[in-house]
């Protein structure tokens, strides 16, 4: 991994078109000015990684399980 | 005359699946970026829920579900730029589902409402849109009622004002 310091309002490139900023730091905290094309997804990791477990998650579902399901909601809604 | 697809499915079989009722995903779901076309399958047995099969890859679905059923409040705020991306120039336009996880206790269903799927209805594309909140959790379990307060909702009319901003700054004011 490439490590650069930076300070306050300086400015990392990548590529042609994406710039980094390092907006303000406060303590242990650093806020980040990313810009990008559109087309560059931007998230923060560990929600990224969250999206994407309960993403593999979801994609191991069984049609007994999803109807057990519906068969709940319907008992329930005919209560 | 429209043009229908024969796709083969593990968990249907073959499906004859006319080709406006395919939506593209451009970078796919998080975690699938190589699978990017699904079609919405509907069947009575599994209502309300719906599977969202890929059709470039038989083995691949999701079970999907519109949080309205579930979370009347639920709000989906995107950034001005996904609206733009989106193609989105009204709310009707817009269909947003949730990604479930279904689990061997049906009750433990739970729904990712921090990333929901916006889907432009008019134009058959869509995206998993991550959103900047943390008010909604990538795991809510939508059937158990004592989750600490109601979560809030979704209208379009977010993405309306959303679209009203000119401003193209993706910062979420943390």
């Amino acid at each position: 991994m490439l490590v650069l310091s930076r300070k306050k309002d300086e400015v990392i490139v990548i590529g042609d078109d994406i710039e980094v900023t390092i907006v303000d730091i406060r303590g242990d905290q650093i806020k980040i000015g990313v810009s990008a094309p559109r087309s560059v997804s931007i998230h923060r990791k560990e929600i990224y990684d969250a999206i994407h477990a309960e993403n593999k998650a979801a994609s191991q579902a069984t049609a007994s399980q999803v109807g057990k399901l519906a068969d709940l909601l319907r008992q329930r809604a005919n209560k | 005359m429209t043009d229908v697809l024969t796709i083969q499915t593990e968990r249907f079989g073959e499906l004859n699946v006319p080709k406006e009722e395919i939506i593209e995903f451009p970078e796919g779901l998080l975690g699938f970026a190589e699978q990017k076309n699904y079609v919405l399958v509907q069947e009575a047995a599994y209502e309300p829920f719906l599977w969202l099969q890929s059709t470039d890859d038989p083995h691949l679905s999701f079970v999907v579900v519109d949080p309205v059923a579930f979370l009347p409040d639920y709000r989906v705020e995107i950034k001005p730029s996904e609206v733009e991306s989106l193609e989105l120039t009204s709310v009707d336009e817009a269909k947003v589902l949730v990604i479930v996880v279904v689990r061997d206790q049906p009750e433990d269903i739970t729904a990712n409402l921090q990333g929901p799927l916006v889907i432009n209805t008019e134009k058959c594309f869509g995206k998993q849109v991550v959103l900047l909140t943390d008010r909604y959790s990538t795991r809510h379990y939508i059937l158990q009622e004592d989750q600490g307060g109601a979560e809030k909702g979704f209208t379009a009319q977010q993405e309306e004002k959303a679209q009203q901003e000119t401003s193209n700054d993706e910062s979420s004011g943390e």
